[in-house]
């Protein structure tokens, strides 16, 4: 599988960037893309119910 | 007597007995504001007029027997995006210029009931993300202590206006640590509360899941005094606890005998280096801990980065999720910072953010078994002074704010010592969820025991020498 381009990456969104914007939100993507991977290498197990709901217990 | 540099605690008891004038204060604010504001840009929008009427309606409550408390008749600026009836919030955005909400936010309603005076509306980073930016329908807030500088954000004019006395406190809000950053580099207080604790309702917002409502104020004991009125259930919030209601005024004073203190010393020293000032102050604030009574001793977190990671994650995709439509149709509208901070958060994909709320599960699990050992945390708030104004980039590396949004544990900032340039250096002092009290109570110990509010910004001395 060949990998997207940015500008595909852009096209996907619907966002309209402007070409100067490119360089700097690409910096942030890919950083994001980092913070990303890195999850995947946490001492998690995939068999917990996933959280995506975020509560505190009261005391 | 200087009007404008009294603690909320000083003025209360002077407006309550009588021998000071909510009139009298509020028009001290607004001649100060007049006066100042333009080298600061803390303001937005000063609302002259309704703060008079507010004041004249607490003096006349005052004057008839009705006190409220502590909070009536005391002059508090709120960060734009807190939503006033009837009155512009913008964000400091373009694209919300025109934007007159029909309702006050609920933590606005409270403030009102308590009687307090609404200065105006206070400069933010633009929707609370991105940092000081110059491409904006009005400037950004400058910090009193060197105009020069940058006052921290993203609650920019909030920091700014109750460091220089032009707001004897203020809301803020904090999604990464927007009230904390901003306390930080001006020098004051400032608490981010424990998540739920104080409605969100009717503030713009950047983050579901991350953001926290605020108080910002000289001293820690004023933040206690806005806790005491704030912190109240909204059944029309769904993150809003339901806790039994704390004397956050009553758990201040005596000294910290048994209070167990643990210091992520990784955090600044390893997972982040220190500027070498900041590093110096933290330390002498723990020997003033150990001599308040506490006990110190150093404690393992994950790694500061981690928390950073998770929490960029997660505002970029919620802050994302609120802006599409707009950065899709009038992308032009927004200023870069906040443009590009937001549009980012359309390439994280749902099992990204799914797998970075259960990663965040996991980090609170982790923070939450280490404080079974200690009641505390400490650190520095900012592990640098306030740079050049527009220098500070807030997506650029780890920084020791975000762990207390991504676990909702309450976090506060106060001033713990000067750099050699003169600006403030801060301390972060966190707590276990709902003990806001035992996190006040810490820190206004270390404020009583210490002399660093002494000092207010050169510029507000200047300046009250030419009035």
């Amino acid at each position: 599988m060949t990998e997207m381009t940015f500008a595909a990456r852009v096209a996907a969104t619907g966002l309209t960037p402007k070409p100067e914007d490119l360089p700097k939100l690409e910096a942030l993507v890919k950083d994001m893309d980092r913070a990303a991977a890195a999850l995947l290498h946490g001492p998690r197990s995939y068999a917990e119910e996933p959280m995506s709901v975020f509560r505190l217990p009261t005391p | 007597m200087d009007l404008h540099y009294l603690t909320i605690a000083q003025a209360a008891a002077l407006i309550r007995t009588g021998k000071l004038s909510p009139v009298e204060l509020t028009r001290a604010f607004l001649d100060r504001i007049r006066a100042l504001d333009a080298q600061l840009n803390a303001y937005l929008l000063p609302l002259e007029d309704t703060a008079l009427a507010d004041a004249k309606r607490a003096e006349a409550e005052i004057a008839a027997g009705n006190y409220k408390g502590p909070l009536h008749g005391i002059p508090i600026g709120l960060k734009d995006i807190y939503n006033t009836a009837g009155v512009r919030t913008t964000g400091h955005s373009a694209v919300f210029k025109d934007h007159v909400p029909t309702e006050d936010a609920f933590t606005v309603t409270l403030l009102r009931q308590a009687g307090a005076v609404i200065l105006g509306k206070l400069s933010t980073w633009e929707f609370a993300i991105g940092g000081a930016s110059f491409d904006l329908p009005w400037p950004p807030a400058r910090n009193p202590w060197n105009t020069a500088q940058d006052p921290g954000g993203s609650s920019s004019g909030s920091g700014a206006a109750v460091a220089s006395g032009l707001a004897m406190a203020a809301m803020g809000t904090d999604t990464g640590g927007s009230i904390r950053g901003p306390a930080s580099w001006c020098g004051i207080a400032g608490l981010k509360p424990t998540y739920g604790y104080l409605s969100r309702r009717g503030i713009l917002p950047l983050s579901f899941s991350l953001d926290h409502a605020g108080p910002m104020c000289w001293t820690v004991e004023d933040c206690a005094l806005m806790m005491q009125v704030l912190a109240k259930h909204d059944p029309l919030d769904a993150a809003s606890a339901t806790v039994p209601p704390v004397d956050f005024v009553g758990a201040l004073g005596g000294n910290l005998a048994g209070v167990r203190i643990g210091v992520p010393r990784h955090f600044f020293e390893s997972d982040v280096t220190c500027e070498p000032d900041v590093l110096a102050a933290f330390n002498q604030s723990v020997t003033v801990f150990r001599a308040l009574g506490a006990s110190v001793q150093d404690v393992t977190l994950p790694h500061l980065g981690r928390f950073t990671d998770i929490n960029s994650l997660i505002t970029a995709a919620e802050a994302y999720a609120i802006h599409r439509e707009w950065l899709q149709k009038t992308p032009e509208l927004y200023g870069e910072r906040g443009r590009l901070r937001m549009m980012a958060g359309a390439f994280v994909s749902a099992g990204d953010y799914i797998n970075a709320q259960r990663e965040r599960t996991r980090l609170v699990q982790e923070v939450a078994s280490v404080m079974t050992g200690c009641d505390l945390l400490i650190m520095p708030t900012r592990q640098m002074v306030a740079p050049v104004l527009g220098g500070y980039d807030s997506s650029v590396g780890p920084s020791l704010t975000p762990p207390f949004n991504m676990t909702g544990y309450p976090a506060l900032s106060l001033c713990n010592g000067f750099s050699a340039t003169g600006l403030p250096i801060s301390l972060q002092i966190a707590g276990r969820p709902f003990q806001d009290h035992i996190v006040l109570q810490a820190g206004d110990a270390f404020e009583k025991a210490t002399a660093f509010r002494t000092a207010r910004p050169a510029l507000a001395a200047t300046a009250l020498a030419a009035e």
